[in-house]
């Protein structure tokens, strides 16, 4: 049978018109290199919407106040690219259940800390308008994530670089924190 | 992203290395994409398209092992995708056509039998039967090109000779 294919196939073919007129190799370079652009343009665009796409998958997989991480990356991360290794600056996202009480004690405690030169606060609120004005664009992304999943953060100037991971260690301890990241933010007032 | 831009110098050689790889694969890749979809013209741009995208990774395909492999698989790719766009608008045709053992007269026309019980199958059930029975490629680099597993090979391109018996007739699976 197969060899038998084989022939009918070959018979399928023998009505095979001359290849058209035109360099095939040069219409497919000039293909390859538009596809090329578009995927670079691509890259630099729309990765974040992905990953954000990406994030609010997982948000809405797990039980709200498990899943900060992911609705924070979405409030924060136009403004505050993340540091690992140096920068001045640390943001503290809160627990979505965060107390009243345990939201006055770090804030008191940050703004007595001598290491911390400057506090800001941006409440849930602050934070979910952010959120939909920077994805705008992405109408189901904003519809996904509801008000109650994005959470409070303070973003916090060290005087110093200095001992920055040390500091987000012991932030990251205390009651009411969920995650802390260290950040180079665009702050009030600053030009991004 | 190692190899998004090409330097200028390594351009040119690039290029005269593609264009030979054109020269030495298109004319195959035409007649297997004609297999796939009954339609010359279709095939010249399928193969467009393929080698397009092929250009697009070449810096990093051209050294591959299995350069024979990957080409295939954009290829079906690229008939896969089309496939899809096209069904989205087109009612498609199930029916098989009728044993040949009934139109004695036909049986000269095996091969356009042959072509319109293919196009009956689900298109990755076609692609197993062109690129094993024509391009006479192993199981495992079937299963390779189209990203299943070997045994999904076996097993739908059992199913797909039975039914191309079916419609091509006794006479024709004695021989």
């Amino acid at each position: 049978m197969d060899q038998n294919l084989r022939v009918l196939f070959d018979r399928a073919l023998s009505g095979e018109p001359l290849p058209p007129p035109g360099d095939l190799a040069q219409e497919a370079m000039a293909g390859g290199r538009r596809l090329r652009r578009r995927r670079h343009l691509a890259l630099g665009g729309a990765a974040a919407v992905v990953t954000a796409l990406a994030a609010v998958v997982a948000v809405n997989a797990v039980p709200a106040g498990q899943s900060t991480s992911t609705v924070m990356a979405l409030s924060s991360g136009a403004r505050c690219a993340q540091i690992e290794a140096a920068g001045t600056d640390i943001v503290l996202f809160l627990d979505l259940d965060v107390t009243d009480e345990q939201r006055a004690d770090l804030d008191q405690a940050l703004r007595t800390d001598p290491r911390v030169r400057q506090v800001w606060y941006q409440s849930k609120d602050a934070a979910y308008a952010r959120f939909k004005e920077m994805y705008r664009d992405a109408p189901d992304l904003v519809a996904a994530v509801q008000l109650d999943q994005i959470p409070e953060e303070f973003r916090v100037r060290l005087a110093q670089p200095e001992g920055r991971l040390a500091l987000q260690e012991e932030l990251q301890a205390r009651p009411g924190v969920s995650t802390v990241v260290g950040a180079r933010c665009a702050l009030p007032g600053e030009t991004e | 992203m190692r190899g998004v831009r090409w330097r200028g110098s390594g351009r040119r050689q690039r290029d005269e290395e593609f264009t030979a790889f054109v020269a030495a694969t298109a004319p195959r890749l035409r007649r297997t994409a004609y297999l796939m979809c009954g339609d010359w013209h279709l095939a010249q741009d399928l193969t467009q398209t393929a080698l397009a995208r092929i250009y697009a990774s070449w810096a990093r395909v051209q050294r591959s092992d299995n350069l024979d492999a990957y080409t295939r698989r954009v290829l079906m790719n690229a008939i896969f995708d089309q496939r899809k766009r096209r069904s989205s608008g087109e009612v498609v045709l199930a029916e098989l056509p009728e044993p040949v053992a009934n139109h004695p007269e036909a049986a000269a026309e095996l091969h356009v039998t042959l072509m319109g019980v293919l196009a009956t199958l689900p298109v990755r059930d076609q692609a197993i039967v062109v690129l094993r029975y024509w391009e006479d490629h192993s199981v495992e680099t079937v299963a390779d090109i189209l990203g299943v597993s070997a045994s999904v090979v076996k097993t739908q391109s059992a199913r797909a000779l039975t039914r191309l018996r079916a419609a091509l007739g006794e006479e024709f699976a004695r021989t």
